[in-house]
């Protein structure tokens, strides 16, 4: 059963041989292998052409991964900087002072010597100021000193005894007697 | 060629919609896994300033997104933290933790005084740590006597002040302002004045012609000390004798265990 389908292909495929330039006679041999040059060209070309749109949406996405890249980041709050990671803890004062050449003490003053370190340190500075303590009464007998004068702040030695126990010693000023 | 361009718009528009949309995402992220920060003010109590900023620190896990300030005003210390609202919980906790009511510290202090005498006293009642100490030191020092004068038990926050009576009445004030190191459980203590000076009131500053002298500060020193420590503090040529000295044994006492 032959429908206009049919009747349209069969129009076309007479029309395509009437047309045919090649029809009804051979090509020469040059000719062929000229046109199988030029078919075997254009097939190595076909793949060729086939990465152009791969090419293509690299090309684009690689825009769009840059402007992803460099879009404008969000405003940030601004912070201080950070603190050191680490802080260390105040470490306690010195258990046994640094050897330090110093004159020797009076005879009197002068303690056995010992394996561990010696030495003679100014008294610590003043502290801050402590609660006012009730001045003393001056005892009759007392005579008028010069209340300029700053009072002397005794010498000390800070050491250690074999056995472990730590010894501070204040060092007098001579007595006026 | 002409094939080629609906794939390459869709591409684009495929791409330039994930790029429209990562902003949004990632702030949306970055919202979800950044909490908000804010700034609180904390009043410090008991803590020096410098332990607590310590403290606010050791809460912060992203040290890059706290920032502690310490200040001193009239009131006292004060803290202004800048973090997020995990960080303040924990600072909260551990200040009320931390800068509670500072623990009572107990020392005990015996005055004695040494002398060259041969064959002299050694007191056998005392504490084990001041026994211990003084027998350290008998054996250091060319001192063979050691007479008690005086002692006493002192319970401290911060200061404390106490008089004790040498020989023949002599009279002296001892002043101790300790601070704890490492918080309210800390074993360390630093004892940043410990004093001893004649009292003005002391027979001793009267001579046996009736001249009197003034007082003399006998003892200025600080020091560290651990509980349970006891420390030795002596000073010689009392009274202007080249063989006596005075000589304080303190012991930070260590809390009884249960």
């Amino acid at each position: 059963m032959k429908n206009e389908f049919d009747d349209h292909d069969a129009r076309l495929r007479a029309a395509l041989r009437d047309g045919d330039p090649a029809a009804g006679e051979s090509l020469v041999p040059e000719e062929v292998r000229a046109l199988r040059r030029a078919m075997l060209n254009a097939a190595e070309d076909a793949p060729r052409r086939a990465w152009l749109p791969a090419a293509a949406l690299t090309a684009v996405a690689a825009g769009i991964a840059a402007a992803i890249v460099l879009y404008p980041a969000p405003p940030r709050v601004a912070t201080r900087p950070a603190a050191p990671p680490a802080i260390v803890a105040p470490a306690p004062p010195p258990r046994v002072s640094a050897e330090l050449a110093v004159p020797e003490p009076p005879a009197a003053d002068r303690p056995a010597r010992t394996a561990r370190g010696e030495a003679r340190v100014p008294a610590p500075q003043p502290e801050p100021p402590l609660p006012p303590a009730p001045e003393p009464p001056i005892l009759p007998t007392q005579p008028v000193l010069a209340d300029a004068v700053p009072e002397p702040r005794p010498l000390q030695i800070q050491f250690a005894t074999p056995g472990g126990t730590r010894i501070i010693w204040m060092l007098a000023e001579e007595s006026e007697s | 060629m002409p094939k080629l361009r609906p794939h390459v718009l869709a591409a684009f528009l495929l791409l330039a919609g994930t790029a429209a949309a990562e902003p949004a995402l990632a702030a949306q992220g970055q919202a979800a896994s950044t909490p908000e920060r804010y700034t609180t003010r904390y009043r410090i109590f008991h803590l020096d300033l410098h332990s607590a900023e310590l403290l606010a620190w050791q809460q912060c896990a992203d040290k890059t997104r706290c920032a502690v300030t310490g200040s001193t005003a009239d009131e006292g210390g004060f803290l202004d933290v800048l973090a997020d609202a995990a960080t303040h919980a924990a600072i909260v906790a551990a200040l009320a933790r931390e800068d509670a009511a500072p623990k009572t510290q107990v020392f005990q202090l015996f005055l004695l005084e040494a002398t060259s005498a041969e064959g002299g006293a050694f007191p056998t009642h005392l504490a084990a740590g001041a026994r211990k100490a003084l027998e350290d030191l008998r054996s250091f020092l060319p001192y063979k006597s050691y007479r008690l004068l005086d002692s006493a038990w002192l319970p401290a926050t911060d200061l404390v002040r106490t008089r004790l009576v040498g020989d023949g009445g002599a009279s002296y004030e001892t002043t101790l302002r300790f601070r704890r190191v490492g918080g309210p459980e800390g074993k360390q203590l630093f004892v940043h004045v410990f004093n001893m000076r004649e009292e003005g009131t002391s027979p001793a500053l009267v001579d046996a012609q009736g001249k009197g002298r003034p007082p003399r500060q006998l003892i200025v020193t600080s020091f560290g000390l651990d509980v349970g420590e006891t420390i030795v503090v002596g000073t010689s040529r009392v009274d202007g004798a080249s063989d006596k000295a005075l000589v304080v044994l303190l012991t930070a006492v260590a809390e009884a265990t249960p």
